[in-house]
């Protein structure tokens, strides 16, 4: 079995920790990075291929589908792994597509059981598991932010630098970063979640205060996180 | 310009019930129309009566069974989004089609798309309600060669493009598509809105064109996706804190908290 992790090198990382239950009986696990990748960060990684995708913007998804498109040309990989953000959900469902392949969203665990990689995600808001498994070639976004960075303990056979052609069907216009808390919720104790019912400044702030009194932290649905 | 706005049946998440074994009772769930889908919908209406639009024609395929009943509560739930101003709608319920797959929803939607008309702009919810996968529009933009953008805010069609304004984790961006294009949009670009009795009853005229796999063009279909769902079952503990002002509600509150061990106040 062959398995490609693509991503930031913060992300691949990630994506190697998601892996570690199952990662024993795969024959070659390769990386895909972006953005500034230092070779001591990709020695500690210890796949067996890398690939650097040389002048790809790593926040664009026509340079990120293409990149793995031409790293797909190559080899056929039976797993490809993604981080479960909105920009590579986004990439992941064109690739899956171009491979004709089924695709998992916001994994949150992948086990061996009966000889098959069976991978776990929340369903119907939360109110129900589902585990799923897929034929092969498939895509797998993991959910971010859930598992410890793993090195992934091999050899590194070969380091190769792609260089896409840059052609693009969406144009950027304006960017702007979001302003980034300190805060880890993953390491929280309490989370004072907050979601639509909280309708103005002020209602926020009693979360805020809630979460002084009590060492918690605040956390919001996912709806409020984008309405804000 | 004809916009297509991919509407998705999907389980009405409030209502799920589960067997014994925790097992969730798909047949017995009912369906609604998701609910960001609904925010495509008001954006395409919205469009229209600023005359960017001529036409707005729904697509939905009944992936959670085609049994007489489900197409009939399908039927009902496509009328709310006719009377928010639809034009028509279309609707592939098969019985042949009874797997879960978003490879094959996203081919027979873009399918039915190229059956409807000529659509410049593909316009869905982000994610539905049930699964939150947002993996269908951009899927039915690869089959259909069209650029995707995804969790757009704001939505401005201009000189055969798309300018959106979208939100992503870590920062927004203002981006342009030429179209046609398929564009999915999030909750916060508009409120949905709630059409009057007359728009209801106009809405029982509007056509509902059913589709065939046959007619499309598509045969059998390979499962290559399993899955196994189990339901969580949750007990609330009904709890009520009373208290005669603000302060007293909050200490009770956190002395409640601290009883079930949830917490222990700080100090």
């Amino acid at each position: 079995m062959r398995i490609l992790l693509v991503g930031r090198v913060s992300e691949v990382k990630m994506l190697a920790g998601f892996i570690s239950p199952i990662s024993k009986g795969i024959e070659t696990i390769d990386i895909l990075a972006f953005g500034n990748v230092e070779d001591g960060e990709i020695q500690g990684l210890s796949p067996d291929n890398v690939y650097i995708a040389l002048n790809a913007d790593p926040w664009h998804p026509d340079d990120i589908v293409e990149s793995i498109a031409l790293v797909l040309n190559s080899y056929r990989y039976d797993y490809i792994f993604l981080p479960s953000s909105r920009l590579y959900k986004e990439v992941g469902a064109r690739i899956a597509q171009k491979l004709n392949a089924p695709a998992i969203t916001e994994a949150t665990s992948a086990a061996i059981e009966n000889g098959r990689i069976v991978f776990t995600r929340s369903l119907l808001a939360g109110k129900a598991i589902s585990k799923e498994t897929v034929d092969t070639p498939a895509v797998i976004l993991a959910m971010p932010g859930r598992y410890g960075e793993a090195s992934l303990g091999r050899r590194i056979k070969n380091i190769s630098r792609i260089s896409i052609s840059g052609r693009r069907s969406i144009e950027v216009l304006e960017k702007k970063a979001k302003q980034r808390g300190s805060v880890r919720l993953e390491d929280a104790e309490i989370i004072v979640s907050v979601g639509r019912g909280f309708k103005s400044k002020e209602d926020l702030s009693l979360a805020f205060k809630l979460a002084e009194l009590i060492g918690a932290q605040v956390g919001c649905s996912k709806t409020y996180s984008s309405r804000s | 310009m004809n916009i297509a706005v991919l509407v998705k049946l999907a389980i009405e998440t409030s209502y799920i019930r589960l067997d014994p074994s925790n097992r969730v009772l798909f047949d017995e769930i009912p369906l609604r129309v998701s609910d960001i889908d609904r925010n495509a919908v008001e954006e395409a209406v919205k469009m229209k009566q600023q005359g960017v639009a001529q036409k707005i024609s729904s697509f939905s395929l009944l992936t959670w069974g085609a049994t007489s009943k489900r197409v009939s509560e399908t039927q009902n739930l496509l009328r709310e989004i006719l009377a928010m101003g639809v034009d028509e709608a279309y609707l592939m319920a098969d019985p042949g089609f009874n797997i879960y797959s978003q490879l094959y929803t996203a081919r027979i939607l873009a399918r039915m798309i190229k059956r409807g008309g000529d659509y410049s702009l593909i316009l869905a919810g982000e994610a539905s309600i049930d699964g939150y996968s947002s993996q269908v529009p951009c899927r039915v933009a690869e089959e259909l060669g069209y650029p995707c953008v995804s969790y757009a805010k704001r939505i401005e069609v201009k000189d055969g493009s798309v300018v959106v304004e979208r939100e992503l984790e870590e920062y927004s961006e203002v981006v342009r598509a030429k179209l046609p294009a398929v564009i999915t949009v999030t909750r916060e670009i508009n409120v949905p809105r709630l059409p009057t009795l007359l728009q209801i009853r106009a809405a029982m005229r509007k056509p509902i064109h059913m589709m065939t796999l046959a007619e499309l063009g598509l045969g059998e279909m390979k499962r290559i996706h399993e899955r196994v769902v189990e339901g969580i079952r949750t007990q609330r503990k009904n709890i009520i804190v009373e208290g005669r002002n603000v302060d007293e509600k909050v200490e009770k509150f956190l002395e409640a908290m601290a009883r079930e061990g949830i917490f222990l106040v700080k100090g």
